[in-house]
């Protein structure tokens, strides 16, 4: 009875396998970066560059500030070698404010100023999760940007730009997207900035062109 | 067939540990790794990756186990074993006061801050004891007993 006892084990833990393996294809089946229809005023570099990093983030997570602190650094020496595409992963649970953070954000895209008012956002980050008034301290942000306040306004009390933020967090977790910031550098994902160093340097060590 | 408390708590236990494994191991790698880099205890990445690759299939292991009551008191052992080190591991974040908003545990099941995992484990690690103490009467309606029987 004792062979019995290990043959079923060993049964048991193939049907684990199994059901883990079978578990992952289903979920993740076909799943490659598609392009984001929301990708537009949210995208920075060289359109034939070598590298294309999309970036699932958080505006109120302190490692997604050091992450495009990071990547800004690489970006700033090597602008012709990065198409860095941002996209939304507000952490609602933890992070009361992260989506109406990147409700504003976003409209801030529609208006061709995405890119400064995130890296205000990072360097405020800190103020705007301790902030009572959030909507006032981010239309301030806007306001030293020069964004169009009513525009900003009507795009922020539409229903459909929030909902865009949340598709576009829905198809990061579809990719497997759990924590911020995870990045895809040519499909090849990776977690924080722990993550990314070594595919980043290992590309420029390699001397690629 | 008696079922009891025991038995019922040996099913919770598999449970939580079931739950737990699988969605660590149905997530991508990277994920995890992120979570073990966070408490920064292990000195280098390479042994943050194997954990992350060999942890959660002990907890599937376990938990499937323990639900299954195959390899009972090992399995008991070897949940005491994984508290013991969660206790370790989260209380030490705490008072290293670590910029972790949540343990990772559950992946994005449930989000739990620090104390609070804290507590759970400490919670777990108490019914283990309680259960392996009480090995016979977990034992009810298990492979383990059925095994024996038949012997």
């Amino acid at each position: 009875m004792k062979k019995a006892k290990y043959i079923t084990t060993l049964i048991l833990l193939l049907v684990f396998a199994s059901g883990i393996h079978g578990a992952k294809f289903f979920i993740y089946r076909k799943k490659g970066i598609t392009p984001s229809p929301t990708a537009a005023g949210k995208t920075k570099g060289s359109l034939n560059a070598p590298l294309h990093i999309v970036e699932y983030t958080d505006f109120q997570c302190p490692a997604c500030a050091k992450g495009a602190d990071f990547l800004g650094e690489y970006f700033f020496k090597y602008p012709d070698k990065f198409l860095v595409e941002y996209r939304h992963f507000p952490l609602t649970q933890i992070h009361p404010n992260a989506l109406k953070i990147a409700v504003y954000a976003e409209c801030a895209a529609k208006q061709r100023k995405f890119w400064p008012y995130h890296d205000q956002l990072f360097v405020r980050r800190a103020a705007l999760a301790e902030t009572d008034d959030i909507d006032g301290n981010l239309k301030k942000i806007a306001e030293e940007l020069k964004l169009d306040s009513k525009k900003l306004a009507a795009c922020v009390q539409d229903e459909k730009t929030a909902d865009a933020v949340l598709k576009e967090k829905a198809v990061g977790k579809g990719l497997g997207v759990s924590a911020t910031p995870t990045y895809f550098v040519n499909d090849k994902m990776a977690v924080g900035i722990k993550g990314l160093t070594p595919i980043l340097e290992e590309y420029f060590k390699a001397g690629k062109p | 067939m008696k079922i009891n408390g025991f038995f019922l708590g040996r099913l919770f236990l598999g449970l939580i540990y079931v739950v737990s494994g699988a969605e660590k191991l149905i997530q991508p790698l990277e994920n995890f790794v992120y979570v073990i880099e966070g408490y920064q205890i292990l000195p280098f990445p390479v042994l943050e990756k194997i954990s992350a690759m060999v942890f959660p299939w002990i907890e599937l292991i376990i938990g499937g186990f323990l639900i299954l009551g195959l390899w009972t008191r090992l399995c008991l052992i070897g949940a005491g074993i994984c508290t013991t080190s969660f206790v370790i591991i989260i209380g030490q974040a705490i008072l290293r006061r670590l910029p972790l908003t949540d343990c990772g545990c559950f992946g994005d099941l449930v989000r739990l801050p620090l104390p609070v995992t804290l507590v759970m484990d400490i919670l777990l690690w108490t019914l283990t004891a309680i259960l392996f103490v009480n090995a016979g009467k977990t034992a009810v309606v298990s492979l383990d007993n059925y095994f024996s029987k038949k012997h």
